[in-house]
């Protein structure tokens, strides 16, 4: 395939939408990440995309949209998550694997109930750009566009939660509210993102991008950036080597992270020996 | 000199475990009180206690009606992020000082700057706060805490991991800040011998209160010698008495 056909690829309404949504989750996730992976609560996405394996099966059982019923779900399992967390004194980790452990198994169980794993059920777990819709790239956009908006606007309220939760606290800022704030967000980024990469991929987009961003940059703000160049790369990378190669998106995207992430580390190590 | 906090039996327990019971003290405008105690006495959990960290088991703190937690300045025992690569600079961490209603009043970057000059650490603001001396980072983060004015300063153990030079100088900033700028002081410390050259008042503490009153009253203490028993008060006391003698 040459480059023309590829780029002529992109005229196909679907490569469009993929596009536009991989995108909108790359921006999304890494404005979160940054909160996550420093606060080392970067499993809450795997754990809440377990979740949304869950209401992806419920859905298809009842020929429902998974976006629409996964959004409520997942999100008070993020905040179930918290809850369990904070009050009854079980360490973050084992909340998350309590809840995304009991999730696979329902999904799991109503998948048997519904004929077994679907094709659709398939392209949910490992992501496929042929399921998005119309109003899949609409919702991307408002949902994206709110957690933008929400990260700037509690920005040095996040920042402060994530360098010392106990003086955030005592300066007098909400933090039970922000870190409410912070899943709910999660959530979201999780349940658009399941329909590029997959829900047992989605988690690598929080993770790879900042872990590698946190190698080449020097400030908090500038990890941020570099973590939304890094991940709107590797989407769009992505996209082009599955298409190209007829491979599957969501494992391109993830292993071209995995690569960024090889190139950032030998990158910061060269910067320190020089 | 009006009263900024009271704790009324202010009891903590852990499960079964009593980690402070029925505290009593005041803490009034101007006071400088040292809390001191053995390890595990329980300073550092009255202190977590006095900032809503923890939740008390039974009593309370009553603040006075012109004094809130927003107006408490806090500087804790360890240095909260060990993540040395952890990518803050020393500005923005003095900027987490101020929460959304303190940002709005004040123009925060004139007060960093005049605040990192007072404090001298005016260069450091834009290097990365992990790669910095733990002197300077106690600076930082002493920035941090005074950066929102307040009346009344918390320092859990500031001086545990500097160098006795560095330590003496810290003691000597606290006291500039206690007697120039009229900030309030709580300190914790297990050297009472340090402590007690500067502290108008002392807080002895073992899970309960052995002794709370003047510094200069400390070794007249009868619980105080009850507790810890006739040879160690002496020994404490011969410290402070020497400790005064080198300085007067």
């Amino acid at each position: 395939m040459n480059i023309t056909s590829i780029f002529n690829l992109f005229s196909y309404t679907f490569m469009q939408r993929a596009l536009i949504v991989g995108l909108l989750i790359s921006i999304s996730s890494s404005f979160l990440g940054i909160f996550l992976v420093l606060r080392k609560y970067s499993m809450i996405g795997d754990g809440l995309a377990h979740v949304s394996f869950a209401t992806v099966a419920l859905a298809l059982l009842f020929n429902q949209s998974p976006l629409i019923l996964s959004i409520p779900i997942v999100s008070l399992s993020s905040l179930l998550i918290l809850k369990l967390s904070e009050e009854n004194r079980i360490g973050g980790d084992a909340a998350i694997g309590l809840i995304s452990s009991t999730a696979v198994a329902i999904g799991v169980m109503i998948s048997s109930l519904s004929n077994g794993f679907s094709v659709d059920l398939y392209s949910y777990l490992f992501g496929s750009i042929l399921i998005i819709s119309e109003m899949d790239v609409y919702l991307s956009m408002i949902l994206s566009l709110i957690i933008v908006c929400t990260v700037l606007y509690f920005y040095q309220d996040l920042f402060a939660m994530t360098y010392d939760m106990d003086y955030a606290k005592v300066s007098g800022r909400k933090t039970k509210r922000l870190n409410q704030i912070i899943s709910f967000l999660t959530s979201i980024t999780i349940v658009l993102g399941i329909r590029v990469v997959g829900t047992m991929l989605i988690s690598s987009l929080i993770i790879f991008p900042t872990v590698s961003a946190l190698r080449l940059s020097n400030s908090f703000k500038s990890t941020i950036i570099w973590a939304v160049i890094i991940s709107s790369f590797s989407v769009v990378l992505g996209l082009f080597v599955s298409i190209s190669f007829d491979l599957p998106t969501g494992s391109s995207i993830v292993l071209i992270n995995a690569i960024i992430f090889v190139l950032s580390s030998w990158l910061s190590i060269v910067r320190k020996e020089g | 000199m009006s009263k900024l906090i009271e704790s009324k039996d202010v009891s903590v327990h852990f499960g079964k475990m009593v980690a402070l019971d029925k505290i009593n003290f005041s803490i009034d405008e101007n006071d400088y009180c040292a809390i001191v105690g053995p390890n595990g006495s329980g300073k550092t959990t009255l202190m977590r206690a006095l900032l809503g960290l923890i939740e008390t088991s039974s009593g309370e703190f009553v603040f006075s009606p012109n004094f809130s937690r927003n107006q408490i300045g806090y500087l804790p025992q360890k240095s909260f992020n060990h993540d040395k690569h952890f990518p803050a600079s020393v500005y923005e961490i003095i900027m987490t000082g101020l929460n959304r209603e303190a940002l709005k009043k004040i123009d925060a970057n004139k007060e960093i700057i005049e605040l990192s000059k007072k404090l001298g650490i005016e260069t450091l603001l834009k290097k990365r706060i992990g790669y910095l001396s733990g002197g300077q980072q106690q600076r930082v983060y002493l920035a941090r805490a005074l950066i929102n004015k307040p009346k009344l300063l918390i320092l859990d153990e500031p001086t545990s991991a500097l160098d006795p030079a560095i330590r003496e100088e810290f003691y000597q900033l606290i006291k500039k800040l206690h007697q120039e700028e009229k900030v309030s002081i709580i300190l914790i410390s297990h050297d009472l011998s340090s402590v007690s050259l500067y502290a108008t008042h002392i807080l002895y503490l073992d899970q309960k209160v052995v002794f709370y009153g003047l510094s200069t009253q400390l070794c007249q203490s009868e619980e105080l010698m009850a507790q810890i028993g006739p040879q160690a008060t002496a020994a404490l006391c011969q410290v402070e008495n020497h400790e005064h003698h080198i300085h007067i």
